[in-house]
């Protein structure tokens, strides 16, 4: 009873090992075929997810969201211009941009279309979303007139995120009012 | 015997030795064998740095339960949405007894006017646990103008205030507009010139009010405080003495024999673990029938 037991148990072990590596050539034959059905174009975004994902694991919140902010112009400034549009929330995209065409007009006009810079100003969060203060110029021209501008972006996780923004200049008497009244009147 | 027959009868020969343990071990391999594909290709989840709206900001040591965290929340959910949807019975009837009476007067018109007073647009909130004493916890409740389908064009708006989560048995009743809640005390002291009853005291989150029924025993007025200096009552919390902050403007003044109910107020906040030891009449004056001069003017301290 005792041999049969100790045979059991290395066999297993034996099994247990060739099964892992079973596992692992699959593993890595399914991620060469999936990489192998990608175009070229397709496996560059894949890569350049991975390296921005690795970028800002170890980030705090308010640098990851400033690294979304920059990849959001980085696809305007790239004429990506759908991708830039995706990023958007959807009833903000409702509200201002309901078709690519318009969000493209719109980017067009307002932001360089090359060497676009970015200040950051403030950052606030508000719950789970959070709003910039940055300010839009471009490198090396002064002639462009450099604007700030309000950004909120909500992250639902890593490098996944949703955009909107102050699409024009408050008018007089708007503005952000901030209420925090500490105790009863 | 042929080799096909020879391999036949040892084949059957093993089964019949071994068997049960081979498919003992056959099952126990399929098992590890399915559990580690679905371990090796389950997607890596990534853990980010993240603020945690359910970390008390003011002690992260005292954290809220998870069980406790989805009771709140959806009370809170469901107040906001009576409450921006208009609802405003519904809202009310959420919100605890003591608040109704103290905040509202028991008058649902007041808790409307409050209301309507932020919620004029269609709005979005977030909640942010605060700080935790015993059964009650407070969060920053912050209602804002929905600025991810506006972006902030045009501004925005943001109002927070400290709400209050009680513990009532099962269930959470809420406490709005910086109210915590009604603290029953019932303390009583008694001289030859006063008898004081310290009844209870409202509790907002920067403040305490003590609700006082003072008799006067003598047949001159006791003045107990009329701002002659700002020290005339204070509540000792150990360390340090805080004065009434209500007592600038008023007189408080009892007539002979007469009861009368009074409230003095000080600067407290909910959450800093001070407790106070004592309440300090600091300049009771008996005043003369005849002149308006002092007779007598001492302390009356009672312990809390």
């Amino acid at each position: 009873m005792k041999k049969e037991l100790i045979i059991i148990v290395i066999s297993i072990l034996i099994l247990t090992i060739v099964a892992s590596f079973i596992g692992i050539g699959i593993r890595k034959e399914k991620q060469k075929r999936e990489m192998a059905s990608l175009t070229e174009e397709q496996r560059k975004e894949k890569d350049e997810e991975n390296t921005i994902i690795n970028k800002i694991k170890d980030m705090n919140e308010v640098d990851r969201i400033q690294v979304y902010f920059g990849e959001f112009l980085k696809f305007i400034e790239q004429q990506k211009y759908e991708k830039a549009y995706n990023c958007l929330n959807e009833n903000f995209k409702n509200n201002y941009f309901n078709n690519l065409e318009k969000f493209i007009e719109y980017v067009k006009n307002k932001y360089p279309q090359t060497n676009i810079a970015v200040t950051y100003n403030e950052a606030n969060r508000r719950g789970d979303i959070f709003i910039l203060k940055v300010k839009i110029s471009q490198v090396l021209n002064t002639e462009f007139e450099s604007f700030e501008q309000r950004i909120v972006i909500r992250e639902n996780g890593a490098n996944d995120y949703k955009i909107s923004f102050q699409v024009e200049e408050d008018a007089e008497g708007e503005g952000i009012e901030v209420d925090t009244p500490t105790s009863l009147e | 015997m042929n080799f096909k027959t020879k391999m036949t009868l040892a084949i059957r020969d093993f089964i019949k030795d071994y068997g049960k343990p081979t498919l003992i071990v056959l099952a126990v391999w399929f098992i590890i064998f399915t559990l580690n594909q679905y371990l090796i290709t389950k997607p890596k989840e990534i853990k980010l740095l993240k603020h945690d709206l359910n970390s008390p900001i003011m002690d992260d040591t005292k954290k809220v339960s998870v069980s406790n965290q989805r009771k709140i929340q959806a009370i809170v959910k469901e107040y906001f949405e009576y409450c921006n949807s208009k609802q405003y019975e519904k809202a009310y009837n959420l919100i605890t007894e003591d608040c109704k009476h103290y905040v509202y007067l028991n008058d649902i018109e007041n808790f409307k006017k409050y209301i309507d007073s932020i919620y004029n647009n269609n709005k979005v909130y977030y909640l942010q646990n605060y700080s935790n004493v015993d059964d009650t916890y407070v969060y920053i409740l912050g209602i804002m103008d929905d600025i991810e389908s506006t972006g902030t064009t045009g501004g925005y708006k943001v109002y927070e205030e400290r709400i209050a989560l009680i513990k009532n048995n099962d269930t959470f009743e809420i406490a709005c507009d910086n109210y915590i809640k009604n603290e029953r005390i019932g303390i009583e002291k008694e001289d030859a010139f006063l008898k004081v009853n310290v009844a209870s005291k409202e509790l907002s989150y920067t403040r305490e009010e003590y609700n006082l029924t003072i008799t006067n025993l003598t047949d001159n007025d006791i003045i107990i405080a009329n701002f002659d200096t700002n020290k005339e009552v204070e509540l000792n919390l150990g360390n340090q003495l805080r004065s009434a902050m209500n007592i600038a403007n008023s007189t408080f003044r009892v007539k002979p024999h007469e009861t009368k109910t009074m409230s003095f107020i000080f600067r407290k906040y909910f959450d800093d673990e001070n407790t106070p030891t004592q309440l300090r009449l600091n300049a009771v004056r008996i005043i003369s029938n005849y002149d308006n001069s002092i007779m007598r003017n001492y302390s009356f301290n009672i312990d809390l």
